[in-house]
């Protein structure tokens, strides 16, 4: 569970930052589309009736205009030439008739073939000379702005006889013919288009749409087949439709005047497209955010988490005892450092340790030495007959001395308790002994010098009783002259010291330096109780401490023990 | 160490999308244009600045747009001008029978066009009503094309006080312009005769047709005519100033006339009253000027005046209403000189108020840069709006896009499929046996007498035209119509007419 919790913990700090935050844009722009969707409609809407509003009253104004040539008096007067019989009057009454229609043609920007037809004259008096101003054959039956297919251009048609309706085209006397071709429509449309937005055209169930010059056809054959579902009850409206990608707002208004719809569609996800672009932007940088942030807590998890775990698993191991352990690859920065400080650490605490495990290792076995030593059977056996001899040559007082000696020395070697003594307890237990071996081999005498501050100073336990025994038993043994012993305690330079000198067998450097040899090895094969000596000393006051050798004045070797006095006095 | 360059590269590509998500759309906006501009080959790298700005040109054109003019502008002609010029025509078409007075609506009004055409009188007028701007500098500077393909004869008519106003655009012969009769030659076959040589031969051929099928009209038009009937009316050589027949110059004296003062302008009203008495003037459609256009569009007209390449550029209405129709144009008292009076009738003019004028100019060059461009904007697309037959022009539609005359031109010129050797031939040699005009290059200017000029026109409208027509008896009318001429002030108008005709044959 705990295994990635700050990951976790950061990717769920990281989703509950970002939930809200998304479903507010999600909801606050749901809201701005729906809004601006409804201005669309309104403003589209407004737009295409403004516009077929135009194009109704552009097509009355020309009903207008048929109106007044169809009341002409001079209009009407050229149905009955014969009526007219000057020449001249004629004359005039064309020119003005053609003249009227030529201006009524030229208002506004909307080029309408504008033409008085007399079919019994086979007369036409015309605004448009062009070939195919007007039909060849006009529909017999009075039209309002009727659609006509035609090859070359498709047209509105607006005609109004005299007499009114007649059953035969030829019957009329005058007919007073509107004719506008969808290119006019068309430029109309363009101009819409170019003004506004969208791609407007004119639709009506069963005919061709007039379209405007740049017209999207493709895109308005996919939209033709939902216009045919127009309620034909209403005069406007707009319709929702949705093809492949895209959803279209279908605007429509009837032409009151031509039966036709205005239709103009907006693609309404077009328009939306910078508010959805926005919205994708926003979800890819709250991807992109999250994923960083994960990738942020990953890193955190490898570069933090991982080492402190490691760190946190070794110093257990560490309080088991296993302090061989060590931090490896280590990684860069802090933790590097950390890392190190917990490898010199370690090495440091399994060094400590082992010093004082050897330290009693070794004063264990001094003791042991020394008990061996005590229970010698040898010495004991020696002491014993002295004191026999000398009870059965009635020197009592010989007898007691030794017995006296003898109970001190045990007393004190097996006063085990404790490892520290002070020295002067040390330098009795050597008065002691040397004063048995006195005793027993009468060829040797010792004299022991202590500075009196050095009485109360701690030592450990039989640590310079080898040195002593090691006279005892190394120098005197083969020695014929008169033994001398001198123990000295002193203090210099901040170093304690305590020398063991005697006068016996001559010793040259050769022979001290293959001891000093054998006792500063670090064999733990060799066993003697000088090396024992200099390890513990060692082991307790450092590597300045230890057992010096070297050639007595008195003739015989010189061992002397210092150490520093610092932490005493600390 | 690739793990740092991991994180950056996330980082850098977080930071650009943000930068692109937020200013991506002005990336966008610049794009197209300068993409644009780099496929423009046919224009050196000077112009090249000058194009930066997309424009729309603006241009008024007379008549009505056909169908095809209005898809073909928006798309193919647009696509290829935003190209080649980085801009998009806009066109503003006005119907003919009231070209002038919009015209000069839209140009007195200061409305934001850019380029026109019209008519060579018209240049001095507008001149003098500051409408339009001098192009010497632009032509220098965006006309390489036009001067290389327009004769420098031709630039010279519209030059006033020593400065260019119009681009003569139409190239071609032009000699006697206006004086010729066109005929329907199929039709005068049709009645055994082969050519026409005089007024009689007309006559002739109108009674005979009459006879075979009277539904056919003889001459309808009745505006203009008088040149072509001067030619054998009169042994000396005449020119009219202008359209409205008020005045004319005698080519050999050098001499401005009052022309419905003249015993020419008698003849000439008589002949017409004799042709009205014998039904070659219809009295029933005079006075209405869409009727000659209507019967010969119906095929039924049997002669009009003639514009040295008219029967080309009627052939192809006369044979939608009779497949078998041939036109062909004829000079009466044809040994006599021609004269040339504009080498081209056509002008376009850039307006004083266009925003545009270098590209205006541009545009004008680009139609006379390659036989590509000018086939373009005139024929159409080749397989969609004309195919060649025979190296001639068949067009597949009727639909009139950038009308042929007003941008004919020698160097380009390729004639319609169907049209004999013979008119091509005709209007080819038409400039052979001519003469520079002594009206060559003069322009009247009214300023000074236009309330006078005003009130003529008015009264010659009521009072000269129907004797002018033929309708009203010269001897009966024409003292009287005089009379009133002269109180509108025409003496005042004859004079500076001369005046200025004087002085302008003292400047050259």
């Amino acid at each position: 569970m705990n295994r990635f919790s700050i990951f976790t913990k950061l990717m769920a700090t990281l989703f509950i930052l970002l939930i809200p935050i998304l479903l507010l844009f999600a909801l606050s722009n749901r809201t701005s589309t729906e809004v601006l969707t409804d201005e669309i409609i309104k403003v589209k809407q407004y737009q295409i009736e403004t516009f077929a509003n135009q194009l109704d009253e552009l097509f009355f104004r020309l009903d207008t205009y048929k109106k007044m040539l169809y009341e002409s008096t001079d209009v009407r007067n050229l149905a009955y030439p014969d009526l007219l019989d000057d020449v001249l009057d004629k004359y005039r009454i064309n020119r003005t008739v053609s003249e009227e229609i030529n201006r009524l043609a030229g208002y506004g920007d909307w080029k309408a073939v504008i033409a008085v037809v007399y079919p019994r004259t086979n007369n036409v008096i015309k605004s448009n000379s062009n070939l195919n101003a007007l039909p060849a054959k006009l529909p017999a039956q009075d039209t309002f702005w009727q659609y006509y297919s035609a090859p070359d251009e498709d047209y509105f048609l607006n005609i109004l006889s005299y007499p009114e309706n007649p059953e035969q085209a030829g019957e009329a006397h005058m007919r007073v013919v509107l004719k506008l071709g969808v290119a006019a429509l068309r430029s109309a449309l363009s101009e819409f288009k170019a003004n506004g937005s969208g791609d407007p055209f004119l639709y009506h169930p069963g005919e061709n749409p007039v379209y405007n010059y740049s017209v999207n056809r493709e895109q308005i054959n996919e939209l033709l087949p939902s216009l045919e579902g127009i309620d034909p009850t209403l005069a406007s409206g707009h319709i929702m439709l949705r093809s492949d990608k895209t959803s279209f707002q279908i605007h429509y208004k009837k032409l009151e005047s031509l039966g036709w719809y205005l239709v103009d569609y907006v693609p309404i996800s077009q328009i939306m497209a910078p508010i959805s672009r926005n919205q994708t932007m926003f979800y890819v940088i709250s991807g992109l955010l999250l994923f960083m942030g994960a990738y942020l807590a990953f890193l955190m998890y490898r570069n933090i988490q991982i080492p402190f775990r490691k760190l946190i698993r070794n110093m257990n191991l560490i309080e088991k005892g296993i302090y061989s352990i060590r931090m490896t690859d280590k990684p860069k920065g802090e933790y590097r450092f950390l890392y190190e400080r917990f490898n010199s650490m370690a090495s440091k605490i399994e060094e400590l340790i082992e010093d004082v495990y050897k330290e009693q290792l070794r004063s264990k076995d001094a003791t042991l030495k020394q008990l061996q030593s005590q229970i010698n059977p040898h010495f004991l056996y020696n002491t014993l007959a002295y004191i026999k001899s000398m009870i059965e040559l009635n020197e009592n007082k010989a007898a007691i001395s030794m017995t006296m000696n003898l109970s001190k020395y045990y007393r004190y070697t097996t006063k085990t308790g404790s490892k520290m003594v002070q020295l002067k307890e040390e330098l009795d237990l050597i008065h002691f002994y040397l004063e048995i071996h006195c005793m027993l081999r009468d060829d040797f005498e010792f004299q022991i010098e202590i500075e009196p501050q050095m009485e109360a100073l701690e030592i450990p336990r039989l640590i310079v009783q080898p040195l002593v025994e090691n006279v005892i038993l190394h120098s005197f043994n083969n020695h014929s002259e008169y033994g001398i012993i001198t123990i000295r305690c002193w203090r210099a330079g901040g170093m304690n010291h305590v020398s063991v000198e005697d006068n016996g067998t001559a010793i040259d450097y050769a022979m001290i330096e293959s001891i000093r040899k054998k006792v500063h090895s670090s064999n733990e094969e060799i066993e003697s109780g000088l090396k024992n000596v200099h390890q513990r000393l060692r082991l307790m006051y450092g590597n300045e401490s230890g057992l010096q050798l070297s050639k007595s004045k008195l003739g015989g070797l010189c061992a002397e023990l210092c150490w520093s006095s610092k932490e005493e006095e600390a | 160490m690739h793990k740092k360059l991991a994180v950056i590269s996330i980082v850098a590509v977080l930071g650009i999308s943000l930068i692109y998500f937020i200013y991506g759309q002005f990336f966008n906006s610049d794009a197209p244009n300068t993409q644009e501009l780099g496929d423009a080959d046919s224009v050196d790298g000077q112009v090249k600045d000058e194009l930066e700005s997309f424009v729309t040109l603006k241009m008024i054109m007379p008549g009505d747009m056909s169908a095809r003019m209005g898809d073909f502008l928006e798309n193919e002609l647009n696509d290829r001008l935003k190209k080649d010029l980085n801009m998009k025509l806009e066109l503003t078409y006005i119907p003919w029978s009231n070209y002038s007075q919009k015209l000069e609506l839209a140009l007195s009004t200061g409305e934001d066009y850019d380029l026109f055409w019209y008519g060579a009188p018209f240049v001095s007028y507008y001149y003098t009503k500051g409408y339009i701007q001098p192009l010497d500098e632009l032509l220098e500077q965006h006309g390489e094309d036009l001067v290389k393909h327009i004769p420098e004869g031709n630039f010279k008519q519209y030059e006033i006080d020593g400065k260019l106003w119009a681009i003569p655009s139409q190239a071609f012969t032009s000699a006697g312009k206006f004086s010729s009769v066109m005929v329907r030659q199929d039709l005068l076959e049709k009645v055994g005769m082969s050519e026409i040589n005089t007024i009689a031969d007309l006559e002739q051929f109108f009674k005979s047709m009459q006879a075979i099928d009277p539904s056919y009209y003889g001459y309808l038009e009745t505006d203009r005519g008088h040149e072509m009937l001067w030619r054998e009316l009169t042994d000396r050589n005449y020119s009219s100033l202008d359209e409205r027949m008020l005045f004319i110059v005698d080519e050999d004296a050098g001499e401005m006339l009052s022309y419905v003062e003249t015993e020419l302008y008698k003849q000439v009203a008589q002949l017409r009253e004799s042709w009205v008495k014998q039904g070659i003037i219809d009295i029933n459609l005079v006075g209405n000027p869409a009727a000659k256009f209507d019967q010969e569009n119906a095929g039924k007209l049997l002669f009009r005046v003639g514009a040295v390449s008219r029967a080309m550029e009627n052939l192809q209405t006369a044979r939608n209403a009779d497949p078998n129709a041939r036109l062909r144009e004829y000079y009466l008292a044809k040994d006599k000189p021609k004269f040339i009076t504009t080498p081209g009738n056509e002008a376009f003019m850039i307006t004083a108020a266009s925003e545009n004028p270098e590209r205006a100019m541009m545009f004008m060059n680009w139609i006379l840069h390659s036989k590509e461009n000018y086939n373009l904007i005139i024929y159409g697309v080749e397989g969609k709006d004309y195919e060649l037959e025979d190296g001639k022009i068949k067009q597949l539609t009727n639909d009139q896009l950038m009308y042929e005359w007003m941008w004919r031109n020698k160097d380009y010129f390729t004639a319609p499929a169907g049209l004999e050797d013979d008119i091509i031939d005709d209007m080819l040699k038409n400039d052979e046996n001519s003469r520079i005009s002594k009206l060559f290059g003069f322009h009247f200017n009214e300023e000074s007498v236009k309330h006078e000029v005003a009130q003529v026109m008015a009264v010659y409208k009521e009072k000269f035209e129907p004797i002018s027509f033929g309708l009203a008896s010269y001897e009966e009318y024409y003292d009287d119509a005089l009379a009133a001429l002269k109180k509108a002030g025409f003496d005042i108008v004859f004079a500076e007419v001369q005046r200025q005709f004087q002085q302008f044959q003292l400047q050259h």
